[in-house]
């Protein structure tokens, strides 16, 4: 066949299958131009259809070739003028008059067409001997409807069609500008092959391979409608694309077995229909993975931008907006975009209340003049501007109105951006994402918009999140804090006590033996006694001295402040009796007993020590707190083997029902006010669950409290150890 | 002329045998002892000049005895020796109360103690008399 036809055939399928599909998927909107070009696509297929038929006839078959050749001719007529038609809906440009005049003009030239062979428009043919086939000869009458068609619509109207869009692509930015960029170059494609047909036509017989491009023009058109929605469609294709291509492959595959198939039996056992068994086994075979193999290509090629959002929105859900922790977050956030997105720039402002400013909190720079912008005042006008607004800044500008007023150009200029996106929380503009320009110099379209709102706003509450996780742990570190103050305050008041009194024991010995000397109260007293009365005092005043020391010593052992958390094989009996030995004295001058039931043998827990001594020791204090006139504090440890409870029971006041359930809130407290901070309880949940145990307490209004620990043992591998 | 009594209370029994050795051999009567019930029941028998009371005790605290013992004795002397420090609030609330003297441990001297216990004696009604008294820090 000659390979001219073969680009008719193509031509045929491709821009019959792009007519289809534009009406077919035309979006909601049913735009005129979506409907023009279809229409441009059909005239376009009637040509190739046409120049399939007459090119087909031996030199016999004149009349048939001429029909053919009418066919051909009134689809190039009605590509022109639809192709104008088209650009001017397009562009919403007025060219009613001159639209008349041209549907006018085509009307004349189609029925001149038709309605003899006239020596206006199509007058004669030629068989030319060199592609043995017939063409239209346009000299030899000089029809001058087809001089007129010829010179005037295809060469005034597609070249001022052309004008048209290119100045369109001139005026328009940002997204519009892809658009028209993409869709023209596809157009062009076909137009420029349709040029050099004309020549054949003049007898110039250069072989018209130039169809070619004719007929495969609708593929980057159509790529370009769907890729960036150039026009109304609706984007439901790709499970048709899917479908089709798996629809294909399988029935190749299919019909190549069974032929393949079919030979082999006929020979074999002489049943051809065998032959299908083996077909229906493969098809099923290859069915789920080309399926899936065709998706993959499709999102990826046809699709690019969507599967990058799948990827986006993934990576974002899964990775970065589940991270806690502030510092984290905003880097990840910042490195993920610029990554995905492939950005020359990504920055991410934070509101700093303190500076009342949004400070650049995380950026990533590739390329950059290097001057951005750190800081934006919270009153400078960008920011003002955008917290009333509450809207992104496309700077390359988009056919919305989302272009920022010029006062603010400067400071968008300068933070080298291409989209800017204030996050917002509740009514808080808590920062401003800026994305700079894409590496591949494409602009942000709607879609990358739909996609990034959304995803800001979600990165709005993270970033909320992570700044209140922030303060919180401050704010636990400073009640931690004052905690420990207070646990200081309550300590100080007994060992001042047992400090004060030995050191006053031991001065007041000293100055006795002085002012007894030097009043003469030892006059008449051998020296010998009175050696004997120094070392008495000495020995006093080294024994009194010992014991401000040893509670120096239990103090500074307790008040240490541990370095990070230090878990060791520890034996709960053991820190419980240093906290019980801290607190004796007070006990006893309160009148509290203490009654303790601490096994000599129990099995080590892993916890870190100091953390163990504050919670013991906060329990016992609120249990001493809680008891007003005298009473008694039951401490007993025991153990099952896995774990080691522990049981501190006070005869106190105990906790009202109510009380009973906010026992462990932060800031919770039955004490008056300068005695607690409410805090102590809430901190020894915290350390009790730190070092894997549970804390649970019972009590009874009036008559006393049980709190009950549990810690898990130690392995007794390491126990042995 | 009778010599001074003293009752010294404190449950820190170094520190009243101190003071014991101090004041006797200058001439005072001295009795001491060491918890609040024991404290009342010497009061009750017998009349002190100046009664030195620590704050905090098991069973009857310091504050309590002082309380009971103006009951007996309106005009009875009381100096607090205590190591209780909460800047001051106790001292002042027991000064209110019409305690004489309220001097802080580790006291710093006991020179200056027994100037305090002259002076406190002389209020009382007796002729014995001391100079500024000089109550010590914390």
């Amino acid at each position: 066949m000659d390979i001219f036809r073969i680009s008719c055939i193509v031509g045929v399928i491709c821009n019959l299958s792009l007519t289809i599909f534009l009406i077919a998927f035309r979006g909601k909107k049913k735009e005129l131009s979506t409907l023009l070009f279809a229409g441009v696509t059909f005239s376009s297929c009637m040509w190739n259809l046409g120049a399939f038929m007459f090119t087909g006839f031996p030199q016999a078959s004149y009349n048939m070739a001429f029909f053919w050749m009418q066919f051909a001719y009134t689809g190039a007529i009605f590509t022109a003028v639809l192709f104008f038609h088209f650009i001017v809906r397009y562009l919403n440009l007025n060219r009613k008059y001159l639209m008349v005049l041209i549907y006018g003009a085509s009307l004349v030239c189609t029925y001149f067409n038709w309605y003899d062979r006239s020596r206006y428009f199509l007058g004669d043919l030629r068989f030319v001997s060199k592609f043995q086939f017939y063409w239209l000869d346009a000299l030899k009458y000089k029809n001058p409807l087809y001089f007129a068609f010829y010179v005037s619509f295809f060469w005034i109207l597609v070249g001022y069609g052309f004008v048209l869009l290119i100045q369109a692509i001139r005026r328009s930015t940002g997204q519009t500008r892809n658009k028209l960029k993409f869709f023209t170059f596809a157009v062009a494609f076909g137009w420029i092959g349709a040029n050099p047909l004309f020549l054949q036509a003049f007898r110039i017989d250069i072989y018209p391979y130039a169809n070619f491009l004719v007929a495969l023009y609708p593929l980057p058109a159509a790529y370009a409608i769907i890729r960036h929605k150039v026009m109304d469609i609706e984007v439901v294709i790709k499970k048709t694309l899917i479908f089709a291509g798996v629809f294909a492959v399988a029935f190749g595959v299919f019909t190549g077995v069974a032929y393949l198939g079919s030979i082999w039996f006929e020979n074999v056992i002489k049943n051809r229909w065998v032959a299908l068994v083996p077909s229906v086994f493969v098809i099923v075979l290859i069915l789920r993975p080309l399926e899936k193999f065709l998706r993959d290509i499709t999102d990826k090629f046809l699709f690019q931008k969507q599967y990058d959002y799948k990827h986006l929105i993934k990576t974002f859900t899964k990775e970065v907006l589940t991270v806690i922790e502030f510092n984290d977050l905003v880097h990840l956030t910042v490195n993920k975009l610029a990554e995905i997105l492939k950005l020359e720039n990504t920055l991410l402002f934070l509101y700093d209340a303190e500076g009342e400013q949004y400070r650049l909190a995380a950026s990533v720079l590739e390329e950059t003049s290097g001057n951005i912008l750190t800081v934006l005042e919270e009153n400078g006008s960008l920011t003002e501007y955008m917290r009333k607004s509450r809207e992104y800044f496309l700077l390359e500008g988009t056919e919305q109105q989302k272009n920022p007023p010029p006062r603010i150009q400067k400071e968008l200029q300068e933070l080298e951006t291409a989209l800017v996106i204030p996050l917002i929380h509740h009514d808080n503009m808590v920062g401003i994402l800026s994305l700079g320009k894409k590496k591949s110099d494409e602009d942000f379209t709607q879609d990358d918009i739909d996609v990034l709102l959304p995803l800001a706003n979600t990165l709005s509450i993270a970033i909320t999140n992570a700044t209140l996780f922030k303060e919180l742990s401050k704010a636990q570190a400073r009640a931690a804090q004052r905690e420990k103050m207070a646990v200081i305050g309550t300590l100080s008041a007994g060992i001042n006590h047992e400090i004060c009194n030995p050191l006053g024991i031991a001065r007041g010995q000293c100055e006795l033996f002085l002012l007894n000397m030097a009043e003469g109260i030892y006059k008449g007293k051998s020296s010998e006694e009175l050696l004997d009365k120094a070392q008495e005092i000495m020995r006093k005043v080294i024994h009194e001295t010992d014991r401000a020391t040893l509670i120096t010593r239990k103090l500074s052992s307790f008040a240490k402040p541990a370095k990070g958390e230090v878990l060791d094989n520890i034996s709960l009996g053991k820190e419980m009796e240093v906290v019980i030995s801290l607190l004796e004295h007070d006990l006893k001058l309160d009148n509290i007993s203490i009654i303790k039931e601490i096994p000599e043998k129990l099995p080590n827990i892993s916890a870190d020590r100091k953390q163990l001594q504050e919670i013991f020791f906060n329990i016992i204090r609120n249990a001493v707190q809680s008891i007003k006139d005298t009473g008694k504090i039951f401490i007993r440890l025991s153990s099952d083997g896995k774990k080691v409870y522990v049981e501190i029971e006070d005869t106190g006041e105990g906790i009202s029902k109510h009380g009973l359930n906010q026992i462990f809130d932060p800031f919770f407290t039955t004490k008056d006010p300068g005695e607690g901070t409410g805090l102590g309880l809430y901190i020894v949940k915290q350390i009790v669950e730190k070092n894997k145990g549970t804390i649970t307490v019972r009590s009874e209004h009036g008559k006393g409290t049980i709190f009950l620990l549990t810690f898990n043992v130690v392995k007794p591998i390491e126990e042995k150890q | 002329m009778r010599n001074l009594s003293i009752l010294s209370v404190d449950d820190e029994k170094k520190f009243t045998e101190l003071l014991k050795q101090y004041f006797e051999v200058r001439g005072y009567d001295i009795d001491v002892t060491y918890d609040g019930f024991s404290a009342l029941e010497l009061l009750t028998r017998k009349k002190y000049d100046v009664v030195l009371l620590d704050l905090k005790m098991a069973g009857i605290n310091g504050d309590e005895v002082m309380r009971r013992t103006k009951k007996l004795y309106p005009d009875m002397r009381v100096i607090f020796i205590s190591a209780y420090c909460d800047s001051g609030k106790t001292k002042d609330r027991m000064l209110e109360e019409g305690v004489y003297a309220y001097v802080e441990k580790p006291i710093e001297s006991l020179k200056d103690l027994e100037v305090l216990v002259n002076k406190a004696a002389a209020r009382g009604g007796l002729e014995k008399g001391g100079d500024n008294a000089k109550t010590a820090g914390c």
